[in-house]
């Protein structure tokens, strides 16, 4: 009976050696778990090449975190990419929006940019942008470059290349040389033969743009040559060693606002957008020239001291081979700047050329420069005509004979040569000589003069008769007396004046007396 | 006989160059004025009319006749004197001295009723330009009979004158 008791309860005592063994299923449990049952997303990410992309290595950040490890690299099917089996970690899974953009990360050195030196050492790594797609994918294409204008909102245009220089993505749009935008990839149109840029404005400044405006290639470096002289400016360092697009509206159009896919010319410098802006301005003339010379595209153009508009285009032929028909002058475009106050320019200018009142005159720039100023004229006493009043449609502003200063200089060059300067030097020579004679005869007389005292004796001479002297104050004295002696003969003369015997015979009668009483 | 008329042409000459009135008075306006106002500090140029000029007292006779006394005249040229007074009355007033002053005198007498007339145009330039220009005049009556009542009127009156144009003067810078 005790035997049995104790059997049953050895049966009901749990042993404590299960202890580790059950531990250890848990654990093992666990690990099964986490690396078959919870490793994370396998994801696919789909480049070109997959060059610096180790397996079991390369890693897979986000904001400098590790979130996944590149399991694996293949082929495509089809052999045209490479597949790059990525696991992303459970915890990030949420970063696997489907419009999140995939990149490889890895040294690159150009000339406008040098990135990514960090994976020198760590080695090359894929990094992502998040979407804000509510699906989720695991599914995804590899950039090989870190794409641009991505993490900020805008609105995506095209720039079709007119220019010859190449252009990078990641090079800025700047307006008014603040950046609005971004050159987001470049593509090679083949039917149209150009490059054709993907760029983005941002959209807090979209309002800036609108499809009047006009882009062109800024080289970053301001040259002027003047009147003033040389100006040399670099207003940015970065648009100088990297370049830059800038985005303006030169005319005065309401421009609609800018929509996505927009397309627009890059022209190759501000001129060529200029014009091709203020092409359709109705404040434009032109001069009609015997000779281009002078004038270039941009050549100012002056009223009253203030540029208000420069050449755009010269010669300005509708067929290029007019130009070498000698009967035909040179037509120079100008346009005159819309912005500003010159809105009545067109109306103002009008009025005169109808009047034969406004002229043009070239002026030469400056003594350093060969290229000339368009002078516009006004005024009572300016008149001048045209014998050509239109071409192509637009209003021709008479020309008049300029003041050329080369052409000047040459005349007083000439005027210079045609001097016979050694008939001038012999007549000046015998002049000097002769003057020379002179001062020395001079010379002798004033010695002789000295010699003789002569200076001291008229000195002292012309002392004795001065306001000071004894003989002037004895003359002064002297003719006080004969005054008064005069004046006191006076009535005496009178006396005899009027009666000759009167001295004799004396006649005198006594003076009338003033009398207040009457008597 | 010959003696007898020699005797009456001496007679006759005698009474002719029988004593006559002579009168070695002379009349002053400057009298009272301190010898410092003879040395001028002021360039004042007196210009007198022609009578005046005579050198005697002028007495206003009719409307038209002016005449000249002949046994009474100033002690000293009439055109210094008129300056002298002038100077006088300027240095009072402290009137700035580099002023180029002229002075026209039309009357300067009195009458045979005792009247005193004095007339006279002051042309003051500054600089070659003109800077004050006033005419003055003093009419009165003499208070005796007589030429030194006259003159005492006439110095009377060249005060008042002289006081009233330093006055001018003075209130113009």
């Amino acid at each position: 009976m005790e035997n049995k008791e104790n059997a049953i309860s050895r049966k009901r005592r749990f042993s404590l050696y299960w202890i580790v063994p059950v531990i250890a299923t848990i654990v093992t449990i666990s690990l099964i778990w986490s690396n078959s049952f919870n490793k994370g997303e396998l994801i696919k990410l789909y480049t070109d090449e997959a060059s610096g992309i180790e397996s079991g290595k390369t890693l897979v950040k986000f904001r400098s975190v590790t979130v996944g490890t590149v399991e694996n690299i293949s082929l495509s099917e089809d052999f045209k990419k490479t597949v790059i089996y990525a696991r992303i970690k459970p915890d990030y899974t949420e970063l696997l929006n489907s419009d999140s953009v995939f990149w490889i990360v890895k040294p690159r050195i150009n000339s406008t940019n040098i990135s990514g030196l960090d994976t020198i050492l760590s080695g090359s790594y894929i990094t992502l942008h998040k979407g804000s797609s509510e699906e989720l994918s695991n599914e995804f294409t590899c950039l090989d470059e870190t794409p641009y204008g991505f993490d900020e909102q805008g609105i995506i245009i095209r720039l079709e290349n007119a220019s010859e220089r190449m252009i990078n993505p990641g090079t800025a749009i700047n307006y008014d040389g603040f950046k609005i935008g971004v050159i987001v990839k470049s593509d090679y149109d083949m039917d149209k033969k150009h490059t054709v840029y993907t760029a983005k404005i941002l959209k807090k400044f979209s309002s800036l743009v609108s499809d009047q405006s006009v882009f062109w290639v800024d080289s970053g470096l301001d040259m002027n040559l003047g009147a003033n002289g040389l100006q040399f400016s670099v207003p940015s360092i970065d648009n100088f060693i990297s370049g830059s697009i800038d985005v303006k509206q030169f005319n005065s159009k309401k421009g609609n606002p800018i929509k996505d896919n927009a397309e627009y010319t890059l022209y190759k410098n501000l001129r060529a957008a200029k014009f091709a802006n203020l092409i359709d301005s109705d404040s434009k003339y032109v001069l009609m020239l015997d000779d281009s010379s002078p004038l270039a595209e941009g050549s100012q153009v002056m009223f009253r001291g203030v540029k208000i508009g420069e050449v755009v285009k010269i010669p300005w032929f509708d067929n290029k081979a007019d130009l070498f028909d000698l009967n035909n002058k040179i037509p120079a475009l100008l346009i005159m700047d819309e912005s500003g106050a010159y809105d009545r320019t067109q109306q103002l200018f009008n009025s005169l050329l109808s009047k034969n009142r406004l002229c043009a005159r070239l002026d030469t720039m400056s003594i350093l420069s060969s290229s000339s100023v368009v002078n516009l004229m006004i005024g009572p006493k300016i008149k001048c005509r045209s014998s050509i009043k239109k071409f192509r449609d637009l209003r021709v502003i008479p020309t008049i004979a300029s003041t050329d200063f080369k052409e000047s200089i040459n005349n007083f060059s000439k005027k210079l040569n045609d001097v016979e300067i050694d008939k001038l030097s012999a007549n000046l020579n015998k002049t000097v000589e002769d003057f020379d004679e002179t001062l020395k005869s001079v010379r002798k007389i004033t010695e002789s003069i000295n010699k003789n005292d002569s200076v001291s004796h008229l000195t002292n001479t012309l002392s004795s008769y001065d306001s000071h002297s004894e003989l002037y104050k004895s003359l002064i004295n002297m003719a006080d007396k004969l005054n008064k002696t005069l004046d006191e003969l006076n009535p005496t003369v009178k006396k005899v004046g009027q009666k000759s015997n009167s001295l004799v015979f004396s006649s005198d009668s006594k003076d009338i007396e003033p009398s207040v009483s009457g008597k | 006989m010959n003696r007898f008329t020699a005797c009456v042409v001496s007679c006759l000459f005698l009474i002719g160059c029988s004593s006559q009135e002579i009168s070695y008075d002379r009349y002053s306006l400057v009298e009272d004025i301190s010898s410092q106002s003879f040395n001028s500090q002021y360039d004042i140029a007196v210009d007198l009319f022609s009578t005046l000029e005579d050198g005697g007292i002028v007495l206003k006779t009719t409307d038209v006749t002016l005449r000249a006394a002949n046994h009474h005249r100033w002690a000293s040229d009439l055109k210094s004197q008129i300056a002298v007074i002038l100077n006088k009355h300027l240095s009072e007033y402290q009137v700035r001295n580099d002023l180029d002053i002229d002075i026209s005198v039309s009357k300067f007498y009195g009458s045979v009723d005792g009247n005193v007339y004095i007339d006279l145009f002051a042309d003051v330039k500054l600089d070659d330009r003109r800077y004050f220009q006033h005419s003055y005049s003093f009419t009165s009556k003499q208070k005796e009979d007589g030429y030194a009542s006259l003159v005492k009127e006439l110095k009377r009156g060249i005060d008042s004158i002289g006081n009233k144009f330093a006055q001018d003067l003075s209130l113009k810078e």
